[in-house]
């Protein structure tokens, strides 16, 4: 919680640098939230090229509009909204290269998903099922598993009500439940 | 498997791939920025701030505008015009119309605000607002549609 407090305290001392014309403070606000913001583009391209480009896109774009920034809603959450503003319509522009819904694959043999790298299929398997739900679904179950399960972030980088942002999980749930069912049903647990 | 456990196995599954870079450190779709990432940034951050510097305050086209300003404002005093004049009209027609009813009784009194209503063409100004008014009623249950869904 210090580290979050800090981390929004740095974030202000910058931004207050940035717009009183010191370009080179702006490094530090990279510095903070290059990770986050190269992993949020990841998840919604799956390319790690791609996510490199489209968040040093989101960067410019954050400097640029600074200036029109004037604290009423924290950093990161302004900065999360133009993120995500900018990775959905670069992923409009050039769509992702993903399989439909129905094609996306349920590992044929669930039983055999006992072991760690068998996780790390099953994972591959939702992650896939994941990125061919609609658009308005995955980005509502990207941007919510990103905030660590937090509806109103979601919504808010989403600039989407809540109750928006809730149905639209609540149905990529329950498309991803139709699809796949065996591997839902099939935890580790139930097979030991 | 109740349904309550298979929502927790789906939203543990999803915290493993979506989840953010910290939740899972050891996780491989977590990534960290290639190590000139930074630079790169700030090297086309210190670019774009150099060009606008160099550029300077962009200056207001007065010579394009200066034409569309003139049109608007003569747009502007016309139909501001034409509503003081239509609005004199139909306070005369008003005023007479009342007269007529004071001094004829109720049924004079209707006929007249009829007519006073017929000359201001009341009835093709109301047909033309609910036509108007469908479209976007419409529109509206439309688009409000669409951003609950």
């Amino acid at each position: 919680m210090d580290a979050e407090l800090g981390k929004a305290a740095a974030d202000r001392a910058d931004v207050a640098r940035v717009q009183a014309g010191d370009v080179e403070a702006f490094a530090g606000i990279v510095r903070r939230w290059q990770t986050p913001l190269i992993n949020l583009a990841y998840r919604f391209c799956g390319d790690r090229g791609r996510a490199e480009e489209m968040a040093q896109e989101a960067f410019l774009r954050a400097y640029h509009g600074l200036d029109g920034y004037r604290g009423d809603a924290a950093f990161s959450t302004w900065l999360f909204a133009l993120a995500t503003n900018l990775y959905r319509s670069e992923l409009r522009r050039i769509p992702q290269r993903t399989v439909a819904l129905d094609e996306a694959p349920e590992p044929s043999d669930p039983a055999s998903i006992i072991e760690a790298h068998e996780l790390r299929d099953r994972d591959l398997a939702v992650r896939k099922a994941v990125l061919a739900l609609p658009p308005k679904y995955r980005e509502a179950m990207l941007l919510f598993y990103f905030h660590e399960m937090d509806v109103p972030a979601a919504a808010q980088s989403l600039g989407l009500p809540e109750g928006t942002v809730k149905a639209r999980l609540h149905r990529g749930r329950e498309l991803l439940r139709s699809k796949l069912p065996r591997l839902l049903a099939l935890t580790p647990e139930g097979v030991m | 498997m109740s349904e309550m456990d298979r929502d927790d196995e789906l939203d543990r599954m999803l915290v493993r791939s979506f989840g953010p870079p910290h939740a899972h450190a050891a996780h491989a779709e977590s990534i960290e920025p290639s190590s000139g990432f930074a630079a790169s940034v700030m090297e086309r951050v210190r670019e774009e701030a150099a060009a606008a510097a160099a550029l300077g305050p962009i200056r207001f086209p007065w010579r394009r505008a200066v034409p569309g300003i003139c049109m608007v404002v003569l747009a502007v005093a016309v139909c501001a015009t034409l509503l003081v004049l239509a609005s004199i009209g139909a306070v005369r027609l008003a005023s007479h119309a009342a007269f007529s009813a004071t001094a004829a009784g109720p049924q004079a009194a209707i006929a007249g605000w009829a007519e006073t209503a017929m000359r201001l063409h009341l009835g093709w100004l109301a047909i033309g607002m609910m036509i108007a008014f469908v479209p976007f009623t419409l529109s509206r249950g439309w688009m409000g549609g669409r951003q609950r869904t």
